[in-house]
């Protein structure tokens, strides 16, 4: 297939550096907040933009950690019925903030927490995600083989075309086809956004168009003690020349995975380098080429860094 | 007749996705959905049930979502 001609198949080959906390030419981890900045809350959302990353809790909450100052803001989310549970969260570049309050209902949440507007979808939606001035939803995966992401500017949700990338995963049942297409994505650049399946050790990398689509092989089983059912937990575009990946470790953080191990590397698969993080990290809250700061899961921001 | 005909191929999904879905978060899930089809399968209509198991399903991915990649 055409497609399958334009992948460019880009190999991380991250074994070199894993065995080593910090290396020449390395990484350190070190805190850079005090424990329980932020609470214990499942985070179902985040988003970066505006030299802030937003995270949308569980409780629900919205959480603004302000990069420069290293402060968070919480905000209760107001005005949610009963029935409706927030998944995903998207910032666009004009600073409004998006979520899913259900399959079919996309909401507009105001900075201060307030559910501002909602606007039915056409169709249903399984995840949210972001890539610039665009919206990213996954319908129900119906058919195989299809791209798993349509992509609409807010307005234009009718008419969302196919995002080149993820593509649908086959499976025996409906309930095993929607774990088996279970898709995440982590932090963009640009345009560019990697997205995963959760049980799968292949990232791709898309801005959108056939040209530009990337797959990355990360390869977890070079790491002691992964979760190799769900290899990948979060991953960040820095630029367009370096990518962290936050990889699975096989043991949970209060009863939920958390990442172990975090690895650098540019697009190229040259010059990987990884940390063993202790603690664990919960997720990753932004990225440059030179540093990331991850959320521990102890609540404290930790930066990784080159020494 | 029809709905019993749902509740068995729906049991029969539920049966198959356990198989494949050990870790107990997703155990706990499963539960929830088998709940969910019996609920749908009560539904006055074969067409009625068929929606109402969408949505048990829709509510089945949502909580192993939040297993797998709440963070």
């Amino acid at each position: 297939m055409r497609r399958a001609a334009l992948i460019v198949s880009l190999f991380l080959t991250v074994h070199g550096a894993c065995s080593r906390a910090t290396a020449a030419g390395g990484l350190v981890v070190r805190p850079v907040s005090p424990p329980r900045l932020v609470g214990d809350q499942v985070i179902v959302g985040r988003s970066a933009c505006g030299g802030a990353t937003w995270l949308l809790t569980e409780q629900p909450a919205l959480v603004r950690v302000s990069i420069a100052a290293r402060q968070v803001t919480v905000h209760p989310v107001r005005g949610l019925r009963s029935d409706e549970r927030p998944w995903g969260l998207v910032c666009l570049p004009d600073g409004t903030l998006w979520t899913l309050t259900a399959p079919g209902l996309l909401a507009r949440l105001a900075s201060d927490g307030l559910l501002a507007e909602r606007i039915p979808l056409p169709y249903k939606s399984l995840a949210l995600f972001g890539s610039a001035d665009r919206l990213l939803f996954q319908p129900t995966p119906y058919a195989t083989g299809r791209p798993a992401l349509r992509a609409a500017r807010i307005g234009t949700f009718a008419a969302a075309g196919p995002w080149p990338g993820p593509l649908t995963q086959a499976a025996d049942t409906p309930a095993d086809q929607m774990i088996a297409n279970l898709l995440n994505c982590g932090i963009g650049s640009g345009d560019y956004l990697p997205c995963w399946f959760a049980a799968h050790r292949r990232i791709t990398i898309s801005d959108g168009t056939l040209e530009h689509v990337r797959t990355l092989h990360v390869r977890p089983d070079r790491f002691p003690a992964v979760d190799a059912a769900t290899p990948v937990r979060d991953v960040a575009l820095a630029g367009m020349s370096r990518v962290w990946i936050l990889t699975t470790g096989a043991n949970r953080a209060a009863g939920r995975r958390a990442g172990s191990w975090l690895t650098r590397s540019d697009w190229r698969a040259e010059e990987a380098t990884s940390i063993a993080l202790a603690p664990a990290a919960r997720l990753i809250l932004w990225a440059t080429s030179s540093e990331c700061v991850l959320l521990s899961t102890r609540g404290e921001l930790l930066e990784v860094a080159e020494p | 007749m029809v709905p019993a005909l749902v509740v068995c191929a729906l049991m029969l999904s539920a049966g198959s996705a356990r198989a494949q879905t050990p870790q107990a978060p997703q155990v706990d899930c499963m539960a929830q959905l088998v709940n969910c089809y019996y609920w749908a399968a009560g539904r006055s209509t074969w067409f009625g049930a068929w929606v109402a198991g969408i949505d048990c399903e829709l509510s089945f991915v949502a909580c192993v979502r939040k297993a797998i990649f709440g963070y």
